[in-house]
């Protein structure tokens, strides 16, 4: 599929003459003899062979084959574990691919020889830290071997080692810790757009999991937010985080708009001085001349302590949170060249605004019209903006 | 340095402490029954149907009284066994420090209750209902490893 749309776009490139028919020739030779060397498909179709046979051994250990004696078992899995590792080796030097299908195996077959040993003399009573085992020990294969699908296997077992450590409450959940800090490690190093946002939402997860003080995480997330549009540590930083941070801002406010709807009294039990804290990330982005990011942060959290400690009444709050919306969308269409995303974003929240809304139109209206005249006055100023 | 930066070394040594730790767990796993000594006591359980973990009977040994064991500070409790008959059965009175004189056994808190070490019982899912009505009816006697408060089940009596 891939290879049909590159197809049609060099087609269209020699149409218009931006390549001559000779260039347009050596490119889909290359391009054939790259494909029929290993196709995707080849690829995804081996991978699902080895996932599978291995989830055979997982049903195997689950179905407590009672039949077999104790050491007939655990030569079993010994011997898949050692035959995982025999293909690793074997394949190591002459096809890097088959090496990795190996690794997959020998992953699952050492978390059943785990779980088995575990399940012989009937332990199972510290599944947490087994989990942790085998969740630490595949990224070991992850290191030496590379490649995508043993970093995913290994990412995927230690998030469910995590949830495991967290629903048992057990003190191992802190070993996530190292995979945040390996994977800032790793982007310091080199520069990888996913893992960026990847970290971004394993520190978010982190920290909802574990700090139970719901004004904490809330300081928490809107200091990271505040830094990361700063483009601070600027190796943490891109355009999508950048973006990513504008949208997770945008649900912060839609979340604010309905408050009426939700109960935000928890946050009622902190003295006013406790919220200034808030502040702090909009004066320092106003302090590295991003005001308009600065003014974006002042007013949300002018709104959250208007809500808790002043009684406006819910109507005008909501339409405050409305202005608010309506200046971060403009920020970024205005600042950050988004123009789609801006204008997406807006009509969105109008439209939910619309429906949810049932009573108060007069509000609504307003909020429409002031919507209109600002668009308008921008429309007519068009050329400066194009100009940044 | 150069070494290590060899990818055949690397697997090496990934596979060394890979059977390392399967070691280290049969070990973990053996060590009551090599060094230990065993004792009967008294069982009840149910069948948890658990799909994830296999089959398993769930198993609490039975206690002479039940006292909140979150009263006290530490994270590792211990409780003597009590000698009825012919079988044991757990005192239930929970101290921070091992008993002199008498057997003893260690529980952790967790956040299911108390863990002993001994919680799931392995078997065929046909043979785990079968234990399950048996448990309904009486309790039943179990075979346990102890070595220094750590238990092992070994078998139920049925």
């Amino acid at each position: 599929m891939f290879k049909n749309r590159f197809l049609l776009k060099l087609k269209k490139y020699l149409d218009l003459q931006i390549i001559t028919q000779e260039q347009y020739e050596k490119i889909c030779e290359y391009e054939e003899k790259a494909l029929s060397k290993e196709s995707i498909l080849e690829r995804i179709l081996k991978f699902l062979i080895i996932y599978f046979l291995s989830f055979l051994l997982i049903v195997f250990f689950v179905s407590n084959w009672q039949g077999l004696e104790r050491i007939t078992k655990t030569l079993f899995l010994l011997g898949a574990l050692g035959g995982g590792f025999w293909g690793i080796l074997h394949f190591l030097k002459s096809n890097l691919f088959y090496a990795r299908l190996f690794g997959v195996f020998t992953n699952f077959a050492f978390g059943l020889n785990l779980l088995l040993i575990g399940q012989m003399y009937h332990l199972g009573d510290n599944l947490p830290l087994a989990l942790c085992t085998i969740a630490f020990a595949s990224l070991l294969l992850a290191f030496s071997l590379g490649g995508r699908m043993l970093s995913l296997q290994s990412i995927i077992m230690l998030y469910i080692a995590f949830f495991w450590a967290f629903v048992n409450q057990s003190n191992l959940i802190y070993t996530f810790l190292l995979v945040i800090i390996y994977g800032f490690y790793y982007v310091y190093k080199n520069q990888n757009s996913p893992l960026k946002i990847f970290n971004y939402l394993n520190v978010l997860i982190f920290t909802a999991c574990t700090i139970q003080n719901p004004l904490l995480s809330a300081l928490l997330c809107i200091f990271t937010l505040g830094i990361l549009l700063a483009k601070k540590p600027a190796f943490l930083s891109s355009p999508l985080i950048q973006k990513i941070s504008y949208i997770s801002l945008s649900l912060l406010i839609c979340l604010l708009c309905d408050s009426q709807y939700y109960s935000f009294n928890f946050l009622r039990e902190y003295k006013i001085w406790v919220y200034l804290l808030l502040f702090l990330p909009s004066l320092f982005l106003w302090f590295i001349k991003q005001k308009a990011d600065a003014l974006l942060f002042a007013s949300i959290v002018l709104g959250i302590i208007l809500d808790l400690f002043a009684s406006v009444p819910a109507n005008l709050m909501t339409f405050y949170y409305w202005g608010v919306f309506f200046g971060l969308c403009m920020i970024l269409i205005i600042l950050h060249n988004a123009m789609v995303g801006g204008i997406i974003l807006l009509i969105l929240f109008s439209l939910s605004q619309y429906i949810s809304i049932v009573s108060d139109y007069f509000s609504l209206g307003l909020f429409f019209g002031i919507c209109c005249i600002v668009l308008f006055i921008l429309l007519r100023k068009k050329n400066a903006i194009i100009k940044k | 340095m150069q070494l290590l930066k060899n990818k055949t070394f690397q697997i090496i040594g990934t596979a060394f402490v890979f059977f390392g730790i399967i070691a280290f767990s049969f070990l973990s796993a053996l060590l009551p029954r090599i060094l230990g000594t065993s004792y009967i006591i008294k069982i009840e359980g149910y069948d948890p149907r658990d799909l994830f973990l296999g089959n398993y009977v769930a198993i609490t040994p039975v206690m002479k009284e039940s006292e909140n064991p979150n009263k006290l500070p530490c994270n590792v409790l211990f409780t003597p066994l009590l000698l009825q008959e012919d079988f044991y059965i757990l005192d239930g009175k929970f101290s921070c420090t091992p008993p002199q004189n008498l057997p003893y056994i260690q529980a952790k808190k967790t956040a299911y209750g108390l863990s002993f070490g001994f919680e799931n019982y392995y078997v065929s899912p046909s043979e785990a209902k079968r234990i399950e009505e048996i448990l309904q009816k009486e309790k039943l006697k179990a075979k346990i490893w102890i070595y220094k408060g750590k238990t092992r089940m070994d078998e139920i009596f049925f």
